[in-house]
């Protein structure tokens, strides 16, 4: 194994979704591939669902936010000015170690925006481009699910079967039928038969969203990690990227972090790829900031940063007189409608939603209200309250594509930084008039969902703060260097062996998931790279 | 409940009786089920206290808060006006629960604080959690439902091609 100052071919940024992904790629490609990652890997006996008190841990050291959880490798970020606040995990295997699995694709109108609806920008790939990468990325993670959804292109059949049909399923089922809208069992990554070394069929136990300890999940770690490592790619963890470098001809040159014992090191390679998530790396590149690119590292469009999207997410919940037990089975979407997936003027806004049949989780999630939205209230009625919503609620989350605008962005905070010194960003963030009023339509559909699902109260809630899982837009691609920060292939127009491959690429975002769509796009770019390493890296 | 005569080492002895008398309010005993306090989350509280020390100066202020209201309570309802301080531990439930309701109103976040810090330790007691049947997620898991049936998306199926070409 080479020296970890050795020249590299490839020094990747970040060990989440996007960088595992690449790694793999480019490895496999025979490239040699150092990856620098903050966080560490998650020891299996750090994950709480075994201890009677797991639900506790969702609001410290697995919260979702990392101003709550504040583990050492976390960075604060300053969210004063936003109503949705960014959630993203720090380790080996990133965000996907804390998520819910969710892996539905982009549709192809989704790529093209601006031509069918007249908003945003098209993106300078399609769907098309996508697709053969989708499909092997699915191959490689494990999905759960069916192929033959009407609401989407056709896919190969998926690595293991959908989840299972349990009381919330039918429950579900029985009013989409009755409505006679759009659904379809959720293609997840959570796998529900064997598949892959080391990793064990979903046992319904329920929390994925504090990780998997038994390997359903298809989180990144348990994944491309295992065999990324295989190929021989040098993984460094607890490095913390302080500013990619440039040479005098103003490439990319290599990185500067600091080590776990808080010195500070240099790695040099050929190409540098930034896979640090859509806050992470528009704070690196506007971090590294030097003579040849004062306003931060590919920003001469100043878009980097900018185009921060969301996807605005509110929680319906239908109490049931009967128990559901929305407990049993992962916590994340079991079905979902794309019946107003697509644009209808009539409705008042442009583009859509997505609505996502979620389920419950334990008393204490029950008690403060986390799903229904009203704290169980304190006093003589306490237990009636607690016993009557406690396994017999269903929450369906309406999720909503959020377009693009320049005032929401990330940018570098004036005087807050992480615990090693490097600044830390501030997250400015409206939601738009036209997220509003999707917001409000999508709303009650989903009220209109539970009603006829049976539910005899159902709880609205108005936007939720905690649901910035989604963070995409803030260094995006386009053909034209003054409305782009990289090209259709993720490189960065301003400097040629530079690549950005996390949801900080997106045009738009879509009304789905962006992980898979993530994981695509790494992969997509990874094979450019690998044909044209060459010319790129000389 | 295994917390109740545990050392406190945050919350002294006297602000350990009066979170526990506060908790019995908020989550009473009933049935089966014991209060908060009888449970020994003023105990858990205080665990949570040193682990998490950003909550100390809300928990505090928060027992302070219901300590005053109980002060102005016991002498608004005293038929001698030159009564001594009266505590929240003298008063009867139902004027506990009236301070409560008042401290609730004038200082929302303060009391939201208790009453989440209260609801955590509650729902993590293990003996709680016995009596409701709640066990753990791992390492059993739940027992796996019946494989999915197709044939309920044939409606779904019959509606065609939901997407747009592009």
């Amino acid at each position: 194994m080479a020296p970890t100052n050795a020249m590299a071919d490839v020094l990747i940024i970040g060990a989440g979704a996007s960088g595992a992904a690449a790694a793999w790629s480019l490895a496999s490609g025979g490239l040699d591939v150092v990856c620098l990652e903050q966080g560490d890997w998650v020891d299996p006996t750090d994950y709480p669902h075994s201890s009677p008190d797991w639900e506790l841990h969702r609001q410290t050291d697995f919260a979702k936010d990392p101003n709550v959880r504040q583990r050492p490798e976390d960075y604060p970020l300053n969210n004063d000015d936003t109503p949705i606040v960014p959630l993203m995990f720090n380790a080996v295997g990133g965000s996907t170690i804390h998520w819910s699995g969710h892996f539905p694709r982009f549709r192809p109108s989704d790529f093209r925006v601006k031509t069918l609806d007249g908003v945003a920008d098209d993106w300078p790939i399609t769907y098309w481009d996508l697709a053969p990468y989708y499909e092997q990325n699915d191959a490689n993670v494990g999905v759960s699910g069916l192929s033959g959804d009407p609401a989407n292109p056709e896919r190969t059949p998926r690595q293991t079967p959908p989840l299972g049909l349990d009381t919330a399923t039918k429950t579900y089922i029985r009013g989409l039928e009755e409505l006679g809208w759009h659904w379809w069992p959720t293609d997840n990554a959570i796998i529900t038969a064997p598949f892959g070394e080391g990793r064990q069929a979903c046992n319904y136990c329920g929390p994925c969203d504090m990780g998997c300890p038994i390997g359903a999940i298809s989180s990144a770690h348990v994944t491309y990690w295992p065999a990324a490592l295989a190929q021989g790619v040098r993984l460094i963890t607890r490095a913390r990227v302080r500013e990619v470098t440039v040479d005098r001809r103003g490439r990319a040159s290599g990185a500067v972090y600091y080590t776990a014992d808080g010195g500070i090191d240099q790695l040099h390679a050929r190409v540098v790829i930034v896979a640090c998530n859509g806050v992470g790396t528009p704070r690196l590149l506007l971090n590294s900031v030097s003579s040849l690119f004062p306003h931060g590292l590919a920003n001469s469009s100043g878009l980097v940063g900018t185009n921060l999207m969301f996807h605005p997410v509110t929680f319906v919940t239908g109490v049931f007189s009967d128990p559901i037990n929305g407990y049993v089975g992962p916590l994340g979407m079991v079905l979902h409608s794309q019946e107003f997936y697509e644009t209808d003027t009539g409705r008042g806004y442009v583009r859509g939603f997505q609505i996502q049949m979620g389920r419950e989780s334990g008393p204490l999630s029950t008690a403060l209200g986390n799903f229904p939205g009203e704290k169980v209230p304190w006093g003589a009625d306490h237990h009636r309250v607690q016993r009557e919503l406690s396994a017999h609620t269903l929450t369906a989350a309406v999720m909503i594509e959020d377009l693009p605008e320049a005032h929401n962005r990330v940018e570098i905070d004036a005087t807050l930084t992480d615990s090693s010194g490097i600044p830390a960003p501030r997250i400015v963030y409206e939601v738009s008039e036209n997220s509003r009023r999707c917001l409000d339509y999508a709303i009650a559909r989903g009220r209109d969902l539970l009603d006829a699902a049976g539910a005899t109260q159902i709880i609205g809630q108005p936007i939720t703060r905690e649901t910035g899982w989604h963070l995409m837009g803030t260094a995006r691609m386009g053909d034209d260097p003054a409305n782009s920060v990289v090209n259709g292939h993720g490189q960065a127009h301003d400097v040629p062996n530079l690549f950005i491959i996390d949801g900080s690429l997106f045009v738009t975002s879509a009304a789905v998931n962006p992980t898979s769509t993530i994981q695509a796009l790494a992969l997509y770019v990874s094979d450019w790279l690998k044909q044209n390493f060459r010319d790129v890296a000389s | 409940m295994s917390e109740q005569h545990q050392d406190c080492e945050i919350l002294a002895a006297h602000q350990v009786a009066l979170l526990a008398a506060i908790q019995n309010r908020l989550i009473p005993s009933q049935d089966e089920m014991p209060g908060a306090g009888d449970a020994g989350c003023a105990q858990t509280v205080d665990r949570f206290l040193k682990e998490r020390p950003a909550l100390r100066r809300p928990i505090f202020a928060a027992l302070n808060a219901v300590e005053a209201a109980a002060g102005e309570c016991a002498q608004a309802s005293a038929a001698d006006e030159a009564s001594t301080h009266v505590g929240f531990l003298a008063l009867a439930d139902t004027e506990r629960d009236a301070v409560l309701r008042a401290v609730e109103a004038a200082q929302p976040d303060l009391f939201r604080t208790l009453v989440n810090q209260t609801y955590s330790a509650y729902y993590t007691n293990p003996a709680v959690l016995l009596i409701l049947g709640w066990n753990p997620p791992q390492p059993e898991g739940h027992p796996t439902p019946p494989p999915f049936d197709e044939a309920l998306l044939e409606n779904v199926k019959q509606r065609g091609k939901l997407w747009r070409d592009a």
